[in-house]
């Protein structure tokens, strides 16, 4: 039903992957929205370690038989597209699934230079037709996607969530997007400070004095549990280990503000089908 | 229990031990992957068409329930792989998107499991030396890297450019008619001067494989085009003299145009 694109401008860690996981995964868990996340980065395995161990004993046994089987990931999907099987429901078929009808990721880890060259061309038209099918489509934009591309992908976003740090480079470097690109100024949008430290200076309030927004922007704290989790591929257990937690808790913050930043995109998207 | 019910026990699982530990072993020392025999003859068309029949038998005929998958995984693998049979049915009768499914199936298996790469793709239509290369061979790069440019206005295009649209005389026919000869699509490659990539002579030789194995033969292409239509009938029934296993086909090319 509604885009959600994650883009940040230029280079900086700015932890837009860890926050998209963050969030996404939370409203999986706790809201009942059918979920997609697109990952438009080249051969990523970021999303991968977050929610999946490798397993060994599948791939050593069955690896030959998994083979016998057409291209999968967005590899596969661009290939359908391409061969003008637009089914919604399609787009199913190509996904991994993190929680079964409510959080499915679709991104590739084995796909050819020349494959990845025609998947950017598809990526939009794969968002189009996935918001028919899920309630929500959360696409991780890579900056490497080129100027059009990305500038496509972000015309089609009903919300855009700049993923920022707590860097006065990253900062600048988005007041000079905003004030160029057309699209940031017509578009929703909720900047998001990734790896959010509470100490800092640059806090939520002065950063959003700063980039001159109206509305507080979002954040997302450093958490050591959770980024390890996102290296183990216990993302999803983290959070379902979390559900409850008591306030006093060291990772209360991070949960607290993954939860406000998750029901601020959700408040948003309503205002807008509200005002359509 | 006796002593020789006991000894009997400790026999039966001793045995049952050391046939588990055979089986175990025997599994680990099988070979792991079906590696393909390279000799002269591998990368030859006939070779490849072979092997595409035989792996896209084995990818809608592989028992899905035997791969061990879940529920999940089961539904999207059944749900894929009927897409597929139903694409391999659709291209027979002339559906060009399901060609374009499947073609792109068949690019993917050439290159990723049979290995083909910019040096042996020659082996099957010698790109790199154009003398060798037949009519066919340069009809086919000819109306590829037209696709290319002008989708299905390629022939079209070709036609126009070169204007090939006009009557000739050709050697054993008393009137003159509308043709396109060989020497005339060697004039034409040889003008062109094309410069080919890896992925276009892939995609020419998936064509011809295709064209042999679901398509239409050499037709195949040309029927695709935006173009009145494409006819063939054997010349035995309405000119006797010629041989009548000679099968004449005409490309209807704004109406009156036959090739």
């Amino acid at each position: 039903m509604a885009i959600v694109s994650f883009w940040s401008n230029g280079k900086g860690e700015t932890g837009k992957t860890a926050s998209l996981v963050a969030i996404t995964t939370f409203l999986a868990i706790q809201h009942n929205y059918k979920i997609l996340i697109l990952d438009t980065k080249y051969n990523d395995y970021s999303y991968q370690d977050c929610y999946w161990q490798e397993d060994k004993t599948i791939s050593l046994i069955h690896k030959e038989r998994l083979q016998a089987n057409v291209a999968s990931g967005i590899t596969g999907l661009a290939k359908a597209i391409l061969s003008n099987k637009t089914s919604p429901e399609i787009i199913t078929n190509y996904t991994r699934i993190v929680f079964k009808d409510r959080l499915e990721l679709l991104t590739d880890t084995d796909a050819q230079m020349s494959d990845y060259e025609i998947n950017k061309k598809v990526f939009k038209d794969i968002a189009k037709i996935a918001s028919k099918y899920y309630d929500l489509v959360f696409i991780d934009i890579d900056n490497g996607l080129g100027e059009n591309i990305i500038n496509s992908l972000l015309e089609i976003s009903d919300l855009i969530i700049p993923s920022l740090s707590q860097k006065i480079r990253v900062l600048n470097n988005y007041l000079n997007e905003k004030e160029t690109n057309m699209i940031l100024r017509d578009k929703a949008v909720i900047p998001l400070l990734g790896r959010y430290d509470k100490n800092s200076k640059y806090s939520i309030k002065n950063v959003s004095r700063y980039i001159k927004e109206r509305e507080k922007a979002c954040a997302i704290p450093y958490n050591t549990l959770f980024f390890e989790a996102c290296n183990e591929g216990t993302v999803d257990d983290f959070f379902i280990k979390f559900r409850k937690i008591n306030p006093k808790d060291k990772n209360a913050l991070f949960i607290e503000e993954v939860k406000n930043t998750a029901e601020r995109i959700i408040y948003k998207l309503q205002e807008l089908q509200m005002r359509m | 229990m006796n002593v020789t019910n006991i000894l009997l026990t400790f026999v039966v699982l001793i045995l049952a031990g050391v046939l588990i530990r055979y089986f175990i072993q025997k599994n680990k020392n099988a070979p792991q992957e079906e590696t393909i025999d390279v000799d002269d003859k591998t990368y030859t068309i006939e070779k490849m068409t072979e092997f595409i029949k035989k792996r896209l038998d084995e990818i809608t005929k592989v028992n899905l329930y035997d791969i061990g998958l879940s529920e999940e995984e089961l539904k999207r693998r059944k749900a894929k792989k009927y897409e597929l049979k139903k694409a391999l049915k659709g291209c027979t009768y002339g559906d060009v998107n399901d060609k374009k499914y499947v073609k792109e199936l068949i690019y993917d298996l050439l290159f990723k499991e049979y290995g083909v790469t910019e040096v042996n793709i020659s082996k099957s239509i010698p790109f790199d030396i154009p003398s060798l290369l037949t009519s066919q061979d340069k009809f086919d790069i000819l109306i590829y890297m037209y696709k290319k440019d002008f989708g299905y206005e390629a022939l079209t295009q070709i036609i126009k450019k070169y204007n090939l649209a006009t009557l000739k005389y050709v050697a054993g026919e008393a009137k003159p008619c509308y043709v396109i000869t060989k020497e005339e699509i060697d004039e034409i490659f040889e003008k062109e001067n094309l410069t080919l990539t890896f992925q276009d002579k892939l995609n020419v030789l998936v064509q011809r494989i295709y064209q042999h194995y679901k398509g239409y033969s050499s037709i195949d292409e040309i029927r695709d085009m935006n173009i009145d239509g494409v006819s063939g009938r054997s010349i035995w029934t309405s000119r006797k003299f010629l041989k009548s296993s000679c099968t004449n086909r005409w490309r209807l090319f704004k109406s009156n145009y036959r090739t």
